[in-house]
């Protein structure tokens, strides 16, 4: 017999849920159901800046890392990745900061996001930067595996997850936490409803644990409602954000994205649907923070235009 | 007798266009474009086609928004300058034109073409609709040159297509005073519905396939108001819609006699919902409880004259 509990019609979940804070943490606050500052009036500390974080984030932004015609600076792109992660690690030399995330013994799967139809890849000047780093550390290119997917992961003792940045029609955002959905073999089962449940990528035996380094491809991120490509929603941000939390590494670049796309309408234009999966990542997985107020961002290098 | 000849002439029609439709199966891209312009050039025998069936191979993360209408298929075709330029077109057949205008209406950041029925243009992207059909292209790198080609092969495809196409006639039903230019959007389900505006987790509208429904911005004296119409096959489906939204989002009891809720939401703006015969108007975001109201009578008053 069933009880009255678990009888009970689970409570829908709507638009009004958000502004009363009573859905999906503070997921609402980041795309703009309410107002981050009255988080932080509320609460002790300004988002995006705690002093004694659960999360600490690097972003780096180069204005000479991309062109006037969209061009990325390889170079350029390769000191902005080593600065995130010497700040990361806390070393002066690049070197010594990926050997705090990387041994000459491990096999390494490095994650990057292709998207063929869509254009918005990880840029190859940030894949090419971290493959370096990893052969740099005396792993061998044949224990390194950079791809979109179909790595040997049994065999990977770690993986770097280098994800371009996206508003998402169907999952609201894709950044870290999607980019493993290729892992899954059923990716189209975490579109729509189903992308609460996009962190079960990162629980699969051959990835749970595994991931040491997140470096977001951020020189290039798209804010738009999609579903496809529209270049005006498009801007050249600059940027590579570094961390090892993927909540928060994404949370931080939904944050920016939010605060682009309001900008761009000049008004409100919440990312929609809101994606669910970060709320779940923090809360059902346990996979890092999605609050704002126990993050910790590090900003380096250029600032104009930073929105955040 | 006459209604006979009338049967004959018919049976007649038909099985022309069954011969013509036989004899005719060039692919769309081939029939409507050449295979050079302004020293552009694409390899038509390496144009690619998919269906309903293979939407997901070209489009990976994106096809649902397409199967959300009654997409038949899609073919794209490249061209390049030999310079390392290249300019995507592609052509999807929506089935019905009302459909082509509703993943038009997917995104309508852009400046007004004069190509198809509504063309939109920005940053080297042109989409048009026309017909049943929908076309984007897109050049990967906007110059004047790539400009005048897009634009070239927009036009060049828009005059071979012969039927023109109407807009959805619940799209006249949106009263016309206030409404916002570039606010309108066509679809007929909660995953369309998603990606515009964020109502609910789950489905309260009873969206579907036999559901049309529109959504359109309105600047008010003291404000904005959002205002969604949606018309259901059967009453008693929109009655249902009505109950469901009093349940899940409204928290003050619903008036069932004459179906009409309007109330002030925790983040003071107002909400109301109408159930009129095959009806719903759904008002959302409104400055107050009279803009609110006027609104929805307004929308009653125009769904009366449109659809006696």
């Amino acid at each position: 017999m069933k009880t009255n509990a678990q009888t009970k019609i689970r409570p829908a979940v709507t638009r009004r849920s958000f502004m009363r804070g009573a859905a999906y943490g503070t997921l609402g606050a980041v795309i703009g159901f309410d107002r981050l500052d009255s988080l932080a009036a509320a609460g002790r500390v300004a988002p995006f800046a705690a002093p004694d974080p659960a999360s600490r984030l690097i972003l780096v932004r180069d204005e000479a890392a991309v062109d006037e015609g969209h061009l990325v600076n390889a170079q350029v792109v390769a000191a902005m990745v080593d600065r995130a992660v010497q700040e990361l690690a806390g070393e002066t030399d690049a070197r010594r900061a990926w050997a705090r995330f990387f041994k000459p013994e491990d096999t390494v799967a490095v994650k990057f996001t292709h998207c063929g139809w869509m254009r918005v890849h990880t840029e190859q000047a940030v894949v090419d930067a971290v493959i370096a780093r990893l052969k740099g550390l005396g792993i061998p290119a044949g224990r390194i595996h950079a791809a979109d997917g179909g790595q040997p992961l049994k065999e990977c003792t770690a993986l770097v997850n280098i994800p371009s940045v996206k508003v998402h029609t169907l999952t609201g955002f894709a950044c870290s936490v999607k980019n493993y959905i290729n892992f899954t073999g059923r990716e189209s089962s975490y579109h729509g409803d189903g992308n609460a449940k996009l962190a079960d990528s990162f629980l699969l035996p051959d990835i749970k644990g595994k991931t040491r380094l997140i470096v977001v491809d951020f020189l290039r991120p798209y804010f738009g409602p999609g579903p496809q490509i529209n270049p005006l929603h498009r801007w050249d941000y600059k940027g590579v954000l570094a961390g090892t939390d993927p909540v928060a590494v994404d949370t931080t670049a939904l944050r920016i994205c939010q605060v682009k796309r309001d900008a761009f309408k000049g008004e409100p234009w919440p990312v929609t649907p809101p994606p669910r999966f970060l709320a779940a990542a923090e809360q059902d997985y346990k996979l890092g923070t999605a609050d704002p107020q126990k993050i910790q961002l590090v900003k380096l290098g250029w600032d104009k235009d930073i929105l955040i | 007798m006459e209604k006979r000849g009338i049967v004959v002439v018919l049976i007649g029609l038909a099985a022309v266009s069954r011969v013509l439709s036989a004899v005719d199966e060039t692919p769309m891209l081939k029939r409507l474009l050449p295979a050079e312009v302004a020293g552009w050039r694409a390899d038509p025998a390496a144009d690619k086609a998919f269906t309903r069936d293979t939407i997901f191979t070209y489009m990976d993360g994106a096809g649902e928004l397409y199967l959300a209408y009654a997409f038949r298929g899609l073919e794209v075709r490249e061209y390049a300058d030999g310079r390392g330029g290249t300019i995507a077109v592609e052509l999807y057949d929506m089935g019905k034109p009302s459909d082509a205008y509703g993943i038009f209406t997917q995104d309508l950041d852009g400046d007004p073409a004069a190509v198809g029925r509504e063309g939109l243009y920005g940053a080297g992207l042109l989409r048009f609709w026309k017909g049943r059909f929908f076309v984007r292209i897109l050049a990967d790198r906007e110059t004047e040159e790539t400009k005048r080609v897009v634009l070239g092969l927009g036009v060049l495809a828009a005059a071979r297509l012969s039927d023109e196409g109407e807009r959805p006639r619940l799209v006249a039903a949106l009263p016309a005073a206030g409404l916002e230019a570039g606010s309108v959007r066509y679809f007929h389900r909660q995953v369309s519905l998603n990606s515009h505006y964020y109502l609910a987790d789950d489905n309260v509208l009873g969206l579907g396939e036999t559901t049309d429904a529109v959504l359109g911005t309105y600047r008010l004296p003291r404000g904005k108001a959002m205002l969604l119409l949606c018309k259901y096959g059967r009453a008693a489906d929109a009655r249902q819609a009505y109950l469901r939204l009093c349940e899940g989002f409204f928290s003050e009891p619903c008036r069932r006699k004459d179906e009409q809720h309007v109330e002030q939401l925790e983040s003071g703006e107002t909400a109301g919902v109408k159930r009129h015969g095959f009806f719903l108007v759904l008002v959302l975001e409104a400055p107050d409880v009279a803009a609110c109201e006027g609104l929805l009578l307004a929308a009653q008053k125009t769904i009366q004259e449109v659809f006696r």
